[in-house]
């Protein structure tokens, strides 16, 4: 990773890294919010700790970055993995079930690193707020940034997953019966989903950390459906919250030099406030137009 | 090391007693939020209370732990509040309610300490003590301090045990009592916030959801009472914060090198996957034993159905 003299602009390659970072998650994220499987995005960015630290051990303590990601990926597969089992058993409940599940794996995590690297500087901070303004530092193929090539990739991976299977996803997630009547499995496209998360989660660790990760996956969505009942419609509010919130929280960020990613969800966190407000007028609206015919 | 070292011992008994009290605290007071299906409630607060812990260094210019943790208890009430007014007002579901309360909340602690951490100042260095927890840096006055707090909570659900039991499995029947539900729900939500402050110094934000969530699963198991349950809880997660800090110091005695925090969460969880395992009548082995003998029973049963 030699800094090679970048003919891109820096601005440009924050602002796009987070806007793709923001797609990726949002795409999927919006699947899981409809699904009440929102927390599952958090639970995978803590409980993939033990998986980086066993990248990093397998690998001799070189800090590599590829099996650090196989390694966060297979862990929050396996999060995904138990959280299903302790559900499915019927004596806990999906929420407490991702709450037993996580902070397990992430206590193993810290446990691991304070035995065997506390003298090695194995960074948490880096891992859960990551740090953006290094990505136009990071160049690989074509002189593109590491976490373009990577977060990319993801983005078009989980596009063309939302493309291919929109009438699956969404008769799966609306109505799993008929899903199941129909001939295709609903668990087996959640599973998918899941997995996707997972890796999405662990690619846009690297860039952008853990914080953003889960705010980009959450918030627009949330948004998105406070404004709208339509799917598609939803899916469009989504990218665009994620969009605009990377362009706004960038610009803000270098106003106040404060972290790129924590403005970046502040502004996730006011588009969803407005959002929220203009749910409530119109619903008072509907109900007093409602009066006015009754 | 012997068990009574830890008791002769004025650093060591101070850190077992704080975390058997965050234990008990936090084991009682989750089981509401895990009844409600809100188990990770506690992990919102804790992610929200870091804005609140900044705010109040900006505003006192020092560490002073009492002062942090209350700029963190009213940012973590904050959120919690402003994540039960969007289930009240909006379709969104639990899930999606919490986590945008917390990545909103905790992006803004992140800017707000990367901020701080650029004023150059060396107290800094101190807050993100409070992301990881350190168990070991418990003095005997934050012990005082939690058992004053814990009473506070423990107290206030005590007194309001009928109240808030029913408002918990009867919302529509306490309404037409005249009991103030939304008031109640948020009463029973910053008991949680109180018993999150409290875990937040010894086991950090992250671990914090655990301490709520594993006693109750595992009290769960072994009950059918909701006395049964906070009181078995509150039991479950004092041994685990006792086992944790006991465990944690005597691999380690240079204090801090294994993770109390860790432990003390890995403890709970093991009570937890214990109890569902083990429990009889719920449990997952008295669930296979009960299947076997109503097979056999059938076969049985088809059986001379058959010769007859």
């Amino acid at each position: 990773m030699t800094p090679a003299p970048l003919p891109l602009d820096f601005d440009l390659v924050i602002v796009v890294t987070a806007v793709f970072v923001a797609w990726a998650c949002g795409l999927l994220g919006l699947f899981l919010v409809l699904r009440r499987e929102a927390l599952m995005s958090d639970a995978i960015s803590h409980s993939a700790l033990p998986g980086i630290v066993a990248g990093y051990w397998v690998t001799g303590g070189s800090l590599a970055t590829l099996p650090a990601l196989v390694g966060a990926a297979l862990f929050g597969l396996v999060t995904v993995a138990l959280t299903a089992l302790l559900t499915r058993s019927g004596r806990v409940k999906a929420d407490a079930a991702l709450g037993l599940v996580f902070p397990a794996l992430f206590a193993a995590g810290v446990i691991a690193v304070s035995l065997n690297y506390s003298n090695v500087h194995l960074d948490l901070d880096a891992v859960l707020y990551g740090e953006i303004a290094y990505t136009p530092f990071r160049t690989g193929w074509l002189g593109l940034p590491v976490g373009w090539l990577l977060i990319g990739g993801m983005l078009l991976v989980n596009a063309l997953f939302v493309g291919l299977l929109f009438k699956e996803l969404r008769l799966s997630t609306f109505d799993p019966c008929l899903a199941r009547t129909l001939g295709f499995s609903p668990a087996l496209i959640g599973g998918a989903l899941l997995t996707l998360v997972a890796l999405t989660t662990v690619a846009a660790f690297d860039a952008v950390g853990a914080v953003l990760v889960v705010a980009f996956m959450i918030v627009p969505p949330a948004t998105a459906l406070l404004l709208t009942r339509r799917l598609r419609q939803a899916l469009g509010l989504t990218l665009l919250a994620g969009l605009s919130a990377s362009a706004v929280g960038y610009a803000l960020a270098l106003a106040l030099d404060a972290s790129i990613t924590g403005v970046i969800a502040g502004v996730l966190g006011v588009q969803f406030t407005l959002a929220l407000l203009v749910q409530a007028v119109r619903a008072r609206r509907v109900r007093g137009s409602a009066r006015l015919g009754g | 090391m012997t068990p009574l070292d830890f008791l002769g011992d004025y650093t060591l008994r101070s850190i077992l007693l704080g975390s058997a009290l965050l234990g008990l605290v936090a084991g009682t007071l989750g089981t509401f939020s895990v009844l409600r299906r809100q188990s990770l409630i506690g992990d919102t607060v804790a992610h929200a209370a870091l804005p609140g812990i900044c705010a109040a260094f900006l505003l006192t210019g020092t560490r002073d732990t009492l002062g942090l943790l209350l700029g963190g208890g009213v940012s973590g009430l904050a959120a919690s509040l402003l994540a039960l007014a969007i289930l009240r007002y909006s379709r969104l579901k639990e899930d999606a309610a919490l986590g945008v309360t917390f990545s909103a909340f905790f992006g803004v602690g992140i800017a707000m300490l990367t901020a701080i951490g650029k004023g150059g100042n060396a107290a800094q260095a101190g807050l993100d003590k409070f992301l990881f927890g350190q168990a070991a840096a418990l003095t005997q006055g934050d012990v005082i301090r939690f058992a004053l707090l814990g009473a506070l909570a423990l107290g206030t659900a005590a007194l309001l045990h009928k109240e808030l039991k029913v408002t918990l499995f009867d919302p529509d029947f306490a309404r037409v009592q005249g009991w103030p539900v939304p008031a109640l729900t948020a009463l029973s939500t910053a008991l949680t916030v109180l018993a999150v402050m409290i875990g937040l110094q010894t086991v950090g934000v992250v671990l914090m959801a655990a301490m709520l969530i594993a006693p109750a699963v595992a009290a769960r198991q072994w009950t059918r009472s909701l006395s049964g349950m906070l009181g078995l809880a509150g039991a479950l997660g004092a041994l685990s914060g006792a086992l944790g800090a006991g465990l944690g110091l005597s691999v380690s005695p240079g204090a801090g090198s294994l993770p109390t925090g860790a432990v003390t969460v890995l403890a709970a969880t093991a009570l937890a996957v214990l109890s569902l395992l083990v429990a009889p009548r719920r449990g997952v082995l008295a669930g296979v034993v009960r299947q076997r003998r109503v097979r056999a029973r059938l076969l049985r049963g088809s059986n001379s159905g058959g010769r007859a």
